[in-house]
């Protein structure tokens, strides 16, 4: 009886362990499975064409943007992120960190200059190297994505569009 | 306790543990939800990040959704009699603008991507979706071509809509249970 008692107790522990490994370490795989699957070079922006069935990377899709994706690595220091938000449709600006995390987000009311231009680093940003007194966003992680939506408003804009869309940048410092 | 005995409970607790786990964040029911309106589901994304399991079901069902400041998202995998939308029917989807910046309807296949059909369309948004003479708007998804607001979901199988709602107004964040949503009939079967 003792016997079958302790091995209820291991099984108990170690059922209730791996559920709470899968569901601490899920965001992350799928973030891995993502890379993988786009085959991108870390702190390189991919420019998207017009979304269609074909775009099997990421769920959920929304067919009505434009994107910048950049997967980003930030071991060997800050980045320097710009570009151009349009005039009149809607554009956002949005960071996730390596559990899929949307820790930061600033669209185009947001920026009413048009002009953006931010810092992004690991480290404490009061002590980040940052010449440009740039606004600085802290990565909870090393790793994570950027990710740009460009609203296509009118089938008509998105040349414009397209170019505004490569306006988006992402240099080391 | 011998030591094969010790590995086959070890085992079946990894199994059992990561079983329930994987069914948990692939499978949410409408009871899960925090917003129900009619045939239109979501959930509260303030709590991704600190939830875990919401963490997890996010990352799965629509990863890189943006916060709920932002965007608010809601899918329907009914039509208003609670049966499940399928490419074997014909639905009409009745509605009226919603009051956001931009919103949209989309359709996806049951793995959540896009469906291929001969119009390359997808959705329908407040720019492009064709008006009634009262500013309503009515949508067919059909297997067979319309003339105007036709969604292709296909042949076969089940599919889902998605609703996407920037910067929508304050009165549609406090009562998003009970905002005037598009409504999803079932028109024709094929079967």
């Amino acid at each position: 009886m003792n016997r079958y008692f302790k091995a209820l107790i291991i099984f108990i522990a170690v059922a209730i362990g791996s559920y709470f490994l899968v569901i601490f370490i899920t965001p992350s795989v799928v973030m891995l499975g993502v890379k993988a699957k786009a085959k991108s070079t870390l702190n390189v922006p991919v420019y998207s064409d017009v979304v269609t069935h074909k775009d099997r990377h990421v769920v959920l899709p929304n067919p009505d943007f434009l994107y910048v994706v950049c997967g980003y690595n930030l071991w060997d220091g800050p980045l320097k992120i710009t570009g151009t938000m349009p005039d009149s449709s809607y554009c956002s600006f949005s960071l996730y960190s390596g559990n899929t995390h949307n820790y930061y987000i600033k669209n185009d009311r947001e920026t009413p200059e048009k002009k953006f231009e931010i810092l992004l680093t690991y480290d404490d940003c009061l002590t980040a190297n940052n010449p440009q007194q740039l606004e600085c966003i802290t990565s909870p992680t090393y790793m994570g994505v950027m990710m740009v939506r460009i609203l296509i408003d009118k089938p008509e804009n998105l040349e414009k569009l397209k170019e505004i869309q490569r306006t988006f940048k992402v240099e080391k410092l | 306790m011998k030591k094969y005995i010790l590995f086959i409970v070890i085992v079946a607790g990894v199994l059992c543990g990561t079983g329930i786990a994987i069914y948990n964040i692939k499978y949410w029911s409408a009871g899960d939800a925090t917003i129900v309106n009619g045939s239109w589901v979501g959930k509260n994304l303030n709590k991704v990040g600190t939830d875990r399991l919401l963490t997890a079901r996010i990352a799965v069902s629509a990863l890189f959704a943006l916060n709920p400041k932002e965007v608010v998202y809601l899918i329907a995998k009914d039509d208003k009699d609670g049966n499940e939308l399928t490419a074997e029917n014909d639905y009409l989807i009745k509605g009226i603008p919603l009051d956001a910046r931009y919103w949209s309807i989309t359709l996806y296949d049951e793995n959540y991507f896009l469906v291929p059909n001969t119009e390359n369309r997808y959705s329908y948004n407040l720019y492009n979706v064709s008006y009634e003479s009262d500013s309503s708007y009515l949508i067919h998804i059909s297997s067979t071509r319309k003339n105007k607001n036709w969604l292709s979901a296909g042949n076969k199988g089940k599919f889902y809509l998605a609703i996407r709602m920037y910067h929508p107004e304050k009165s549609v964040y406090n009562h998003l249970n009970k905002i005037q949503l598009p409504v999803i009939e079932k028109v024709y079967s094929h079967e």
